[in-house]
């Protein structure tokens, strides 16, 4: 698509302002609520000056693109709520680094889309603006916690999104919704600006492996106000799509394709890997036993990260202030912080805080981190004999909007094929690979080396070629 | 109480009491019911890890930084950007004049 849209706009059959209308419409007219702020004027704005780029003959690939981008990307001219009441009135006072790249090329912000509460979930039902509904079925969840970005792009609502990804919040939700999604290696795109964890990787959500590329260029390198990206050259992460995939090695992993995983989830990804099969690839079973401890060391992790990150939130330093007379500075800190959260964010504070406590602290945090660094080394173990990784995304396709609302391990636990990469600092793409028998959209994952982004953008390529892709809102 | 105490003969709803002290959160007696519901649900799936030895495992890696740059004090974001970011900042005249006060106010502390 956005190649398409690159040459219509570079040969003026549309104009940028024309094209960012056309979604800004399509977004008015839409009921999945994907975007938590539209921004009309400034992406107008940003239309003109993109305009004046392409009639001088300078433009860049993402020049005019109309794109989307999580809501907890830290823009200055635009709120940025994490989907917080927290946040709800917070403007920051400046850019995240991916923000002032994507207007170094006069990308056109559309609108900052729907997550999770400081992306912790994997529904958007925690999004103090209610949660954004699957575009193939209303009735069902869009993911999270990047689920207003993937239902934005399922939906047509952006050419392109830019989701977080923290345990698969990038990956589930562009399963979820029928679209492709690439977690980057750790450290390939600047995380300054994003009001995440440190599991947190920025990535493309887009309709095909080759657009997530084209966005991953302008996101991607070393960024001197975030210590933990890479500096280093990149080549296009579209470089290698076409190549041939003979020879090269892929593992099934066993484990997620047992009986814990929904059959027609398993049916589609037992096809895609025959898939590549056909393609000259040798795939072969492979086993992770420590997948059972993955979630646990991994949620582990994420909630002393959520208690202590979040503990700055305080109607003092940040945040909104919610204050009755006669409170002294302790009850202040305790309302504004209980009106400002919501219940999710809340357990995950409590349960971290439990975590990090003397005496707990050695029984669960430094053991799960250890636990962690064992379970990279499994990988990349693998990844030594194995070019990629193939497995399902989710072990499920999109939950009910009422589903598991009073079993909270349950959801957590449904995050097992997508926290490895994530312990792992590994990229992992995920692209649609067929429907199940309700019409909802079913992942494949690919998990490469690192630094191995541009090889499984091209994997997903291949795939995608011979794969047909429903438009929501067709029925089966 | 000390953090010692939470399991030793303290109900499950006397440690969500304390830890949601620690954790600055005021829950009212509603959600202190439904938060220890949720636990219930939650510990197990935390717990698998409490069996596992943890001694032969590797330590976590160092995080490797990038360049780091020298030590030196460059321009940041002005007073006034960062002040108006307080919810209680009396700020400057609306006309842009008049001296902007220096501090925010929060309630008495002792």
């Amino acid at each position: 698509m956005l190649k398409d849209l690159r040459q219509q706009l570079d040969r003026g059959e549309i104009t940028v302002r024309a094209l960012t209308e056309q979604y800004l419409a399509a977004i008015r007219a839409s009921s999945l609520n994907a975007y938590i702020t539209v921004c009309d004027d400034v992406a107008l704005e940003q239309a003109e000056a993109a305009q004046k780029q392409i009639d001088a003959g300078q433009s860049a690939p993402l020049t005019g693109i109309p794109l989307s981008m999580n809501d907890n990307i830290c823009t200055s001219n635009t709120r940025t709520t994490c989907a917080s009441r927290m946040l709800e009135h917070y403007t920051p006072p400046y850019n995240a680094t991916i923000v002032d790249k994507l207007s170094g090329q006069n990308a056109v912000l559309l609108g900052k889309t729907n997550l999770d509460e400081f992306a912790i979930g994997n529904t958007t039902r925690s999004s103090y603006f209610g949660a954004t509904s699957n575009p193939f079925d209303s009735g069902y969840v869009s993911g999270g916690s990047s689920g207003g970005s993937a239902a934005a792009v399922a939906a047509g609502l952006c050419a392109v999104s830019v989701g977080a990804d923290t345990g698969g919040s990038l990956r589930q939700p562009a399963a979820f919704c029928g679209v492709t999604g690439l977690k980057p290696t750790y450290g390939v795109v600047s995380r300054y600006g994003i009001v995440a964890s440190s599991f947190d990787q920025a990535g493309p959500i887009a309709q095909s492996a080759e657009d997530c590329g084209i966005l991953l260029d302008a996101l991607c390198g070393g960024d001197p106000l975030d210590m933990q990206s890479v500096k280093r050259s990149y080549a296009p992460f579209g470089g290698k799509i076409g190549q041939s995939l003979k020879g090269m090695k892929f593992g099934l992993i066993q484990e997620l394709i047992g009986d814990d995983v929904a059959p027609a989830v398993r049916e589609k990804v037992l096809a895609a890997a025959d898939f590549y099969r056909q393609n000259g690839v040798s795939v072969e079973t492979v086993s992770l036993p420590s997948l059972q401890y993955m979630i646990p060391a991994f949620f582990i992790l994420s909630c002393a990260e959520a208690s202590t990150n979040l503990s700055r939130l305080d109607g003092v330093k940040y945040g909104t202030r919610f204050q009755q007379e006669g409170d002294a500075y302790e009850d202040l800190v305790k309302r504004s912080r209980a009106e400002g959260f919501g219940r999710e964010v809340k357990r995950h504070i409590l349960l971290g805080t439990y975590t990090l406590c003397s005496g707990y602290y050695d029984m669960y945090y430094s053991k799960a981190a250890a636990l962690c660094a064992s379970i990279r080394g499994d990988i990349l173990a693998l990844l030594a004999r194995y070019d990629m990784l193939i497995s399902p995304t989710a072990p499920t396709t999109a939950f009910r909007m009422d589903e598991y609302k009073d079993d909270p391990a349950q959801l957590y636990a449904a995050d097992i094929c997508t926290v490895p990469a994530s312990i792992a600092g590994l990229p992992a793409v995920t692209t649609p690979c067929g429907y199940d028998e309700k019409g909802l959209p079913v992942g494949m994952m690919l998990t490469g080396r690192a630094f191995a982004d541009a090889e499984l953008l091209a994997a997903a390529d291949a795939f995608e070629r011979v794969f047909t892709r429903r438009e929501p809102g067709v029925s089966v | 109480m000390s953090e010692r105490e939470i399991n030793a003969g303290q109900t499950a709803a006397e440690s969500l009491v304390w830890l949601a002290e620690l954790a600055k959160l005021g829950l009212g007696e509603t959600e202190l019911t439904e938060m220890e519901q949720d636990m219930r649900s939650i510990m197990p799936l935390m717990d698998a890890v409490k069996e596992l030895d943890a001694a032969p495992m590797p330590r976590p890696e160092s995080i490797t930084l990038g360049d780091l740059r020298d030590d030196q004090v460059r321009p940041s974001l002005s007073r006034d950007l960062l002040m108006e970011q307080h919810p209680d900042w009396p700020g400057r005249n609306k006309d842009g004049t008049g001296n902007p006060e220096t501090f925010f106010t929060i309630p008495k502390v002792v």
